[in-house]
C-alpha cells in the first residue's frame, strides 16, 4: 500500500478491501474468507483462525457511539484465549481520529473501556501495587494470551503482539491499569468498569444482543454507585451533627427541679397513698424525670406511681421496684463479696401537655425500710435518644459495609493473588 | 536556506518563500519535488528527487494548522510521516513569526513537542531498551518502544532531518511529561535523538485542523 | 467525595436527615424513645382527683 490508495487485495483470495482505517490499518481480516494479514511487509505470513468467521460479535464492525464526547467506530474485534487457564474473552478495537484508538473488553458480560496512557502511572509501590494519584491499585492478574479470532482492521499486528507480550493488570475498581510489556515494547493502558446497559445505550444495541452479566466483574464496583470511604464521611458528618443537635437540645432544656422531698411511714396516716405537691409544666410538651432514692438494705420497696394531670383528669399509671441486696458467699475455703441491685430508681415521662400535675405514690414497703425521698426534674433532655439515633445511622453503612466487603473477597477469587488469601 | 528566501520548484517551476529560519528540506506540495535538499536549493544541475506520496492517515492536523506554544502562536508548515510497524509518528513541523521552528509530535491523539535539534546519543545502544533506563545528559528516560520505521513520507517545509530512508529503528523513552525519540541504524550514522516534552492537545489550542467529525 | 457520590448516598442521606429531624424534634418535646418506664394513660373521672386508677400496671 502506498501514497493515498486505499485499497488491498487480500493475498487469500484476491478480494478488493477497502481499508476503513487508511494508511492507519497495520492488520486486517478479509470480509470475504476471513484470513488474516498484515499491510507491512515484515509478516506476510496468513492466519486462519479455528473460530468460523461467521462468529458473530456482540458489536458489529462500523458500530458508532459517543463515549466521553466523542464518537468511536468499531473497527476490529478480537477473541484472546489466555495459555495458563483457557479462559477466553473479546476485545474490541475502537477509534476516534482526535483522541486515537482504545478498546472495549468483554468477559462474562461484564465490560471495560481501556486505553492507553502516555507514561508509567506507578507513582509509588507497594508489595503487589502501586498508588497512581493518591489511589491503591492491586495485582490481580498476570497473564498472557493468544489471538484465537480476528475480524475487522487493527492498527498493530494484534496476532504477533499479543502473542509476543506479557500481561499484568492492577485494580481499584472501577478502575485499573494494564501493562502489555515485551522486550520491545511497554504500553500502559487505564481501564474503567462500563456498565451492559451503557454498552447497549452508547452503541444503540439492544441489550439483550449483548452476552449476559455472571457474578462480579473483576473491575465492578462492589458498592453501587458511591464508595464506601463517601459513606462512612457521610455517617461521621452525621453523628457529629447529631451531637451538635443534642447539645443544643441540652443548652436550651430547663431541666428545673420542680419538687423534692422525704416521705416516711408518718406522712401515710391511714391513707395507703401520699401525694406530691401540684407542680405546672407550660411551654410546650416537655419531659419529665422522677428519681427515687429508698435507703433499703438487704431489703425491698415496691411503689405504684399515678401522675395525675388536674387539668384534664390524665393519669399516667407506672411502678417501680428498689431492692438492694449484698452479703458474702463461703465457697472453697474462701469468702466472696456480691451485691445485687441499688438504692434508687428513675422514671422519665415523655411529651407530657401544658398542666398542672401531682403524683399519687402507693407504696409497699418490705421489712426494714420506711421512708423514700422523691425528686422531681422538668424538661429533662434525654440522652438516650443520641445513642438510637447514632444506630439508627450506623444500620445501613455497617450491613452495607459488610456486604461490600464480602463481595470484594468473592472478586479475588479468581485471582492468583488475592489479599485474602 | 534561511527565512524569506525565495525558491523556485525544480519540477513544477512554483515559487515558494521559505518561513523558517534554517529550512533542512522543502518538499513542493504540488508535485512532491524535494526542492531544498540538506539546506541547499536544488536546480538543474543536480538530479530531481520527487518524496514519496503521503498516505492519508485520519490525522485532524493538517499544513496550515494554527496553535499557540508556550503564549507563542505557530503553524504548521510541514509534516515527516513515519510509518512504525505498530504504531506511526507524524513529526510536524511548525513555524513562529520570528522563523523559529519545531516539531510537534502526534500518534493516535497522543502529542509531544520536540524544541531542540537532534542530539548524538553517545551511552550504549544497548540501553536502547523498552522498560530499561536510558542515560541522558539532563536526566533518565525509560525505553518505551522499540520499533523499525518501515515508510517515511515528507511535505512542505521541514526542519533540518537527515534520515530520509526507511529501515532506522526508533526507540522512545520518557519520563513523567519529558519524552525522547531517538533513530539509529545498525552500523550506520550513530544515534541520534531529540528531546521534548508531552503535551495535552487541549494545550496546543489547534485551529484549521480538519473537521472534527470527517471521517471519509 | 463528589457529587456523584453525594447523588448515589441520596437515599440514604434523605433515610438520615428524617432521622436527625425526628431526633430534633423528639429533643423538643422531651420525647424518650424506647423508654424503660412503662406507662398506662388513663382518664380519671375526677379531674382533680387523687385515685381515678381503675387498673395499674405492674412491671
Amino acid at each position: 500500500m502506498s501514497g493515498t490508495n486505499n485499497i488491498i487485495s487480500c493475498p487469500a483470495c484476491n478480494t478488493s478491501l477497502t481499508l476503513r482505517g487508511k494508511a492507519l490499518t497495520r492488520a486486517l481480516t478479509c470480509k470475504n474468507c476471513g484470513v488474516y494479514f498484515r499491510t507491512g511487509s515484515w509478516n506476510k505470513e496468513q492466519e486462519k483462525f479455528q473460530i468460523p468467521y461467521t462468529f458473530e460479535p456482540a458489536l458489529p464492525i462500523g458500530a458508532k457511539g459517543e463515549i466521553g464526547g466523542f464518537i468511536y467506530e468499531v473497527m476490529g474485534v478480537v477473541i484472546k484465549k489466555e495459555r495458563k487457564y483457557k479462559y477466553s474473552w473479546r476485545e474490541y478495537l475502537i477509534f476516534n481520529r482526535h483522541r486515537g484508538y482504545a478498546f472495549l473488553s468483554e468477559y462474562d458480560g461484564h465490560w471495560n473501556m481501556v486505553w492507553p496512557v502516555d507514561s508509567d502511572p506507578r507513582a509509588s509501590l507497594f508489595p503487589g501495587g502501586f498508588y497512581e494519584d493518591g489511589q491503591r491499585f492491586q495485582l490481580y492478574q498476570k497473564y498472557s494470551a493468544d489471538v484465537a479470532y480476528a475480524r475487522g482492521e487493527f492498527f498493530f499486528d494484534v496476532v504477533d503482539m499479543t502473542a509476543s507480550t506479557r500481561n499484568e493488570e492492577y485494580i481499584n475498581p472501577p478502575h485499573f491499569f494494564a501493562l502489555e510489556s515485551s522486550d520491545d515494547s511497554m504500553l500502559w493502558c487505564k481501564g474503567e468498569y462500563i456498565q451492559r446497559n451503557a454498552i447497549a445505550d452508547i452503541f444503540s444495541v439492544p441489550l439483550e444482543k449483548l452476552p449476559r452479566s455472571v457474578g462480579l466483574g473483576y473491575t465492578q464496583p462492589a458498592s453501587g454507585s458511591f464508595s464506601i470511604s463517601s459513606l462512612v464521611i457521610s455517617l461521621i458528618v452525621l453523628i457529629l451533627a447529631t451531637f451538635v443537635i443534642q447539645y443544643i437540645i441540652s443548652a436550651r432544656s430547663a431541666d428545673e427541679n420542680i419538687f423534692h422531698r422525704d416521705f416516711t411511714s408518718a406522712d401515710f396516716k391511714d391513707q395507703k397513698f401520699v401525694a406530691t405537691t401540684p407542680f405546672h409544666l407550660n411551654g410546650g410538651p416537655q419531659s419529665i424525670q422522677i428519681n427515687i432514692h429508698v435507703p433499703v438494705d438487704n431489703d425491698w420497696f415496691f411503689s405504684e406511681f399515678a401522675l395525675v394531670n388536674e387539668t384534664t383528669g390524665e393519669e399516667y399509671n407506672f411502678t417501680k421496684e428498689v431492692e438492694y441486696y449484698h452479703g458474702y458467699d463461703y465457697e472453697d475455703g474462701g469468702s466472696y463479696y456480691w451485691s445485687e441491685g441499688g438504692t434508687t430508681a428513675e422514671a422519665y415521662i415523655s411529651r407530657l401537655p401544658d398542666g398542672t400535675y401531682h403524683v399519687n405514690i402507693y407504696p409497699a414497703f418490705g421489712t426494714t425500710v420506711t421512708g423514700f425521698d422523691i425528686a422531681i426534674w422538668r424538661d429533662v433532655p434525654s440522652r438516650l435518644n443520641v445513642l438510637w439515633t447514632i444506630i439508627g445511622l450506623a444500620i445501613f453503612p455497617v450491613i452495607y459495609i459488610i456486604w461490600a466487603k464480602s463481595r470484594e473477597k468473592g472478586r479475588w477469587a479468581d485471582s492468583d493473588y488475592s489479599p485474602y488469601e | 536556506m534561511s527565512l524569506h528566501t525565495r525558491i523556485t520548484c525544480p519540477g513544477c517551476q512554483a515559487q515558494h518563500t521559505l518561513r523558517l529560519r534554517l529550512t533542512g528540506r522543502f518538499i513542493c506540495p504540488y508535485c512532491r519535488a524535494q526542492a531544498v535538499v540538506d539546506g541547499i536549493a536544488q536546480d538543474a544541475s543536480r538530479p530531481l528527487i520527487t518524496a514519496a506520496p503521503m498516505p492519508d492517515d485520519l490525522s485532524f492536523v493538517q499544513i496550515g494548522t494554527t496553535g499557540v506554544l508556550d503564549g507563542a502562536p505557530f503553524e504548521v508548515i510541514g509534516r515527516i510521516r513515519l510509518q512504525l510497524r505498530n504504531d506511526y509518528k507524524n513529526f510536524w513541523c511548525a513555524v513562529r513569526k520570528e522563523g523559529s521552528g519545531f516539531w510537534m509530535v502526534e500518534s493516535f491523539g497522543s502529542f509531544a513537542v520536540y524544541n531542540g535539534a537532534w542530539q548524538p546519543y553517545t551511552d550504549l545502544a544497548s540501553k536502547l531498551r523498552s522498560n530499561q533506563t536510558i542515560p541522558l545528559p539532563d536526566g533518565p528516560v525509560t525505553g518505551q518502544y522499540v520499533e523499525r520505521c518501515e515508510g517515511l513520507a515528507l511535505l512542505g517545509e521541514l526542519l533540518p532531518w537527515s534520515i530520509v530512508e526507511p529501515g532506522w529503528f526508533v526507540v522512545q523513552g520518557s519520563k513523567g511529561a519529558r519524552t525522547a525519540f531517538f533513530m539509529t541504524k545498525p552500523n550506520v550514522g550513530g544515534i541520534h535523538y531529540l528531546l521534548g516534552k508531552k503535551v495535552p492537545v487541549e494545550n496546543l489550542k489547534l485551529a484549521n485542523t480538519l473537521p472534527w467529525n470527517e471521517w471519509n | 467525595m463528589n457529587l456523584n457520590d453525594l447523588k448515589g448516598l441520596k437515599y440514604y442521606l434523605i433515610y438520615a436527615l428524617a432521622l436527625l429531624a425526628f431526633f430534633t424534634y423528639s429533643g423538643m418535646v422531651g420525647w424518650k424513645w424506647f423508654n424503660p418506664t412503662k406507662t398506662e394513660r388513663e382518664r380519671s373521672e375526677r379531674a382533680n382527683g387523687t385515685h381515678g386508677r381503675s387498673y395499674i400496671y405492674h412491671k
